[in-house]
């Protein structure tokens, strides 16, 4: 890979990561967020299963190419999506925990519908030159964005519910069992969207400062 | 030479402090009444408020290094708005949480004073009533005149509200006397009628508040409640109770008369007000908590800009078509 080539790799990476991250800047995929985003293990889980998705399909359709017309990507893509999300509920179920499907209840297959997967369709439709690294990358980038933004409000709903992370005590007594409320996880978003824009503010003007 | 300056952008007599003085002014008398029957507890909570509302403003304006803008004194209404919608009986703590989201949440993100889109006082009273239901509305019954302690309050006997009685079974044991002398159990500023009307025709000559807004408002209240009484009692009682019980009025006078989340056109505002009165009502009607008054102040803050803007267009259309 050329230096060039592995450049592009790392922007499309990062640019769905953090820059344009899906949930805090397009606000794509909140609704899983705001319902079931109080515990870091249902977290962890849609977010495992998430990226078990988007990996694959955004690979498929790109290799597909022009091949099909881009009106009909956002349908094969979201019947591709239900039918691995069913493979990986059924994982989920029968191999790791049928207690933790039961939680992630109805919300685990509906991520089939969700405007994240959508829009990753439309995006990938619209760039149909993308080369397979380059398209891995960017589903990475996104599945990741999504886990981290889900893992972090999660882990502070879960610590200010049950004083716990990942189920274990965190020794003090304080407890906020309101945090359960999904308007908690719009306040939560609402803040870590103001701290990204303020971190690329930060980050650009040192950028800037270090070009002069 | 232009003195810049933060919004609200207002005239001398309508400028920041002064509204929010005549505000506090207002709630004065209003706590005190309150006092009357229950003793400092009520002045505890809204002094605990407004304390929490001045520090979380003081933290925010440092944490984002500009001078503290405490002077302008809407922090200290917000504080103030607060205790003086919950009950005397509500824990301290209460109050702190939110004065905390009011101005930590609702206000401050937003820019501070003069760019909050919803009225902080009412995100503060929202947060509580969603988060906190059981902590704000158990009154004391201030027919037994007892004075509440300051810390265990277990003790204290307790009684339904009017507000609560018309949702529960459809009718109340309050007559007129008692509903305009603030005997009744509510919030610490819902107590007197007559004050809270007294405190309202102050606000309006001074400039602060708008007759605009709060009688169109409690016409539209009026009117639903009698064409569709809760009770089975004459439509003009069922108008009575409407209007004297829960926050109704207090929202009126205070909650939708803020300068800042009103809008400025005088058709808009009285749209403003009727929309108020209509969710209001259907709040009451349907919702789930029986002080409801807040949720529909948030709901109604959403559509401000579009009535001014729109208001303003009709406005424009109309002189326009006067001048051909």
């Amino acid at each position: 890979m050329t230096r060039s080539s592995l450049k592009t790799v790392t922007s499309a990476f990062w640019d769905t990561f953090l820059v344009n991250n899906i949930v805090l800047v397009q606000a794509a995929g909140i609704c899983p967020i705001l319902a079931i985003g109080y515990d870091l293990k249902f977290g962890v889980a849609l977010s495992a299963c998430t990226t078990a998705v988007l990996l694959p399909v955004s690979l498929f359709l790109t290799a597909l190419g022009n091949r099909i017309a881009a009106w009909l990507r956002p349908v094969l893509y979201t019947l591709l999506s239900s039918a691995l999300l069913f493979v990986a509920a059924l994982v989920l179920r029968q191999a790791i925990s049928a207690e933790l499907y039961a939680h992630l209840y109805v919300f685990l297959p509906l991520m089939a519908v969700n405007t994240l997967f959508t829009y990753r369709a439309s995006a990938t439709a619209l760039r149909t030159s993308l080369r397979p690294v380059v398209a891995v990358a960017d589903a990475l980038g996104t599945a990741l964005g999504f886990s981290l933004v889900m893992c972090i409000t999660c882990a502070l709903r879960e610590m200010a519910i049950a004083g716990t992370l990942w189920g274990i005590p965190l020794g003090y007594e304080a407890r906020f069992p309101e945090a359960q409320h999904p308007f908690i996880g719009f306040v939560l978003l609402g803040f870590m969207a103001a701290a990204l824009q303020w971190f690329k503010q930060l980050s650009g003007r040192l950028f800037r400062k270090e070009a002069a | 030479m232009l003195k810049p300056s933060i919004a609200p952008h207002l005239r001398r007599a309508q400028r920041p402090f002064y509204q929010a003085g005549g505000v506090l002014l207002c709630l004065a008398p209003l706590v005190a009444f309150s006092c009357l029957y229950y003793g400092l507890r009520p002045l505890l909570l809204v002094l605990i408020g407004m304390v929490t509302a001045i520090a979380t403003e003081l933290l925010c304006d440092a944490f984002r290094h500009r001078r503290p803008t405490l002077n302008d004194g809407t922090a200290a209404v917000t504080g103030a708005l607060i205790g003086s919608m919950m009950s005397p009986l509500t824990p301290f703590w209460v109050p702190v949480m939110g004065s905390l989201f009011a101005i930590g949440v609702a206000k401050m993100p937003f820019g501070g004073t003069g760019r909050n889109v919803f009225n902080p006082a009412a995100a503060g009273m929202a947060f509580c009533a969603i988060c906190f239901p059981t902590r704000l509305f158990v009154y004391p019954d201030p027919s037994l005149q007892q004075t509440l302690p300051l810390t265990d309050t277990s003790s204290v006997i307790t009684a339904l509200s009017p507000a609560a009685q018309l949702s529960n079974s459809g009718t109340t044991s309050f007559g007129w006397v008692s509903l305009l002398s603030g005997d009744f159990p509510g919030p610490i500023g819902s107590a007197g009628i007559l004050v809270l009307i007294a405190c309202a025709l102050y606000l309006y000559v001074r400039g602060s508040a708008s007759p605009l807004i709060t009688v169109p408002y409690l016409l539209v209240c009026g009117v639903i409640a009698a064409l569709f009484p809760r009770a089975n009692i004459a439509p003009s009682a069922s108008m009575a109770l409407e209007l004297c019980t829960g926050l109704l009025l207090f929202t009126g006078v205070f909650l939708l008369c803020d300068p800042v989340t009103a809008p400025r056109h005088p058709l808009a505002r009285v749209v403003y007000g009727c929309l108020a009165g209509v969710l209001v009502m259907l709040l009451r009607y349907y919702g789930r908590f029986e002080c409801c008054e807040f949720f529909a102040v948030l709901l109604v803050n959403a559509f401000s800009p579009l009535l001014d803007r729109s208001c303003w267009r009709i406005a424009r259309f109309v002189s326009e078509v006067i001048k051909r």
